[in-house]
């Protein structure tokens, strides 16, 4: 199998030379990460589109699996073109804002009281994550309506990544939250995002906990570290744990969805997590801690690229 | 765009209220604030609470839950300087001559005013005229949780009012 994944904990070893080919060779796909591990903000990172163009000339499978909801998987298509990156169709991107949608289509619109009671969503979120709910044939509350029961119940609250959130949406979320067979979801648990330039902006996990400590009510969150959307990867492309490496650069979701998938995992350097975390987290005494250290780490993904056939 | 908007120089110092404007490009300040100053920019909430009672069972979000975006984006823990933290209790202290051994703690709440008042060696009194309902304190008290048996006030009123009838005039 791929790595050395499953019993005893990871190591953190530097992945190159015939370590690289013997991890590599077996592995049969990659999922990545996308913010921090393909690009930062605008620019790709260095060698990654020549990267994913070797794996498919060696016949891997390079699959996408992003907590960030901002954006449909449509728009992320063009952003993967945008930015050189060739032959990354929509239905290889699994986004949380997707999955969520996925999600709360199961959950309102799958079961035996579905059909014309399946209630509507009320979204924190942008227009990416608005979509990819209608998308999913689900139906949005407005902001600002009349009194939760006037119209067709909201049967869930969905908290995503809202640069326009405001008190009187937090104040709205607890007024369908009353109802408790009102679902409370967040799209993923990212307290906050690096820009470009070094700062730092709020994320989902931030409103998320705003939402909870006033509504009394825990979020199903959707998004890495959470399996969700690995079940939904393998519903579509039926992949193998024990053949598939997941690459990414935030220990706290990704490595750690890596692990809680069977997957061996790959830390790459070019985004948030720090080499010096992970070796943290290797010597600490907590259980916890120990299963977000990665098997392997790279600085780049483009070192990956000597570990494939020419 | 909020994140380009500067940064005041002389601001050492988060401080988080009940506020009805709140919103991400706030949140988004406060971050970069917290994130310049690290340990030199003070975090600080005014108190915890989670939702503000309104009659018929609604309630609007309280200043706990900004208190807990900004903790969360920023990833370290406010100051909280309302009930049931003891600072209150002891800028009241500071300023009068108190006896805790003879001072009485008067509220409706029991994980503020009780707790802060137990807390701070006070007897305390709950009145019914509020939040808090008397199963809800027959609960705790039967609890094995020592964190529970913290907001048992020692006595209970229905009313301030009923204090009338033991004072003289």
């Amino acid at each position: 199998p791929a790595g050395c994944s499953g019993g005893g904990m990871a190591s953190c070893r530097r992945l190159s030379g015939a370590g690289l080919r013997e991890v590599l060779g077996p592995a049969e796909g990659l999922l990545f990460d996308c913010d921090g591990v393909l690009w930062a903000g605008e620019r790709a990172v260095p060698g990654a589109p020549e990267l994913l163009e070797r794996l498919r000339r060696s016949g891997k499978t390079a699959l996408f699996v992003s907590n960030n909801s901002r954006r449909s998987v449509a728009e992320l298509e063009r952003r993967f073109s945008r930015l050189g990156f060739r032959g990354v169709r929509a239905e290889h991107v699994f986004s949380s804002a997707l999955c969520s949608a996925l999600f709360l289509r199961q959950r309102l619109l799958g079961g035996a009281g579905s059909g014309n009671g399946a209630g509507r969503v009320f979204v924190l979120g942008g227009e990416g994550l608005r979509g990819e709910v209608r998308d999913a044939g689900l139906r949005l509350a407005g902001e600002g309506e009349p009194a939760p029961g006037a119209a067709e119940p909201v049967r869930a609250v969905l908290v995503g990544y809202d640069d326009q959130f405001t008190f009187g949406k937090l104040a709205q979320a607890c007024g369908y939250l009353r109802d408790p067979q009102c679902l409370l979801v967040a799209t993923d648990p990212d307290p906050w995002h690096p820009l470009s330039d070094g700062q730092r902006t709020p994320g989902t996990g931030s409103l998320t906990a705003a939402v909870e400590t006033a509504s009394g009510r825990k979020a199903l969150v959707v998004g890495k570290p959470n399996t969700y959307m690995f079940d939904c990867i393998v519903e579509r492309f039926g992949i193998d744990p024990s053949r598939t490496l997941m690459v990414g650069d935030r220990l706290e979701t990704d490595i750690l969805f890596g692990k809680n998938c069977g997957l061996s995992t790959i830390l790459t350097l070019t985004g948030v997590s720090r080499l010096e975390e992970a070796q943290a987290y290797m010597a600490s005494d907590s259980a916890a801690a120990k299963d977000l250290v990665p098997n392997y780490y790279v600085d780049s993904i483009a070192d990956l690229i000597p570990g494939l056939d020419e | 765009d909020w994140a380009q908007a500067p940064l005041d120089p002389a601001v050492r110092a988060v401080l988080v209220g009940f506020d009805e404007h709140f919103s991400y490009a706030k949140l988004c300040q406060a971050l970069r604030y917290l994130l310049r100053g690290g340990p030199g920019c003070l975090l600080v909430g005014t108190n915890r609470d989670h939702r503000l009672p309104l009659e018929g069972g609604a309630a609007i979000p309280g200043t706990g839950c900004l208190v807990k975006a900004v903790e969360t984006a920023a990833q370290r823990e406010a100051f909280i300087v309302g009930k049931p933290n003891r600072y209150m209790f002891d800028c009241v202290a500071s300023e009068f001559d108190i006896d805790p051994a003879r001072t009485i703690m008067v509220g409706d709440r029991l994980d503020t005013d009780i707790l802060m008042g137990n807390s701070c060696g006070l007897t305390t009194l709950l009145t019914l005229t509020g939040v808090t309902t008397l199963d809800e304190v027959k609960g705790h008290q039967e609890s094995d949780c020592p964190a529970r048996q913290s907001l048992v006030p020692d006595y209970y009123v229905d009313s301030i009012a009923d204090l009338l009838a033991v004072l003289g005039d």
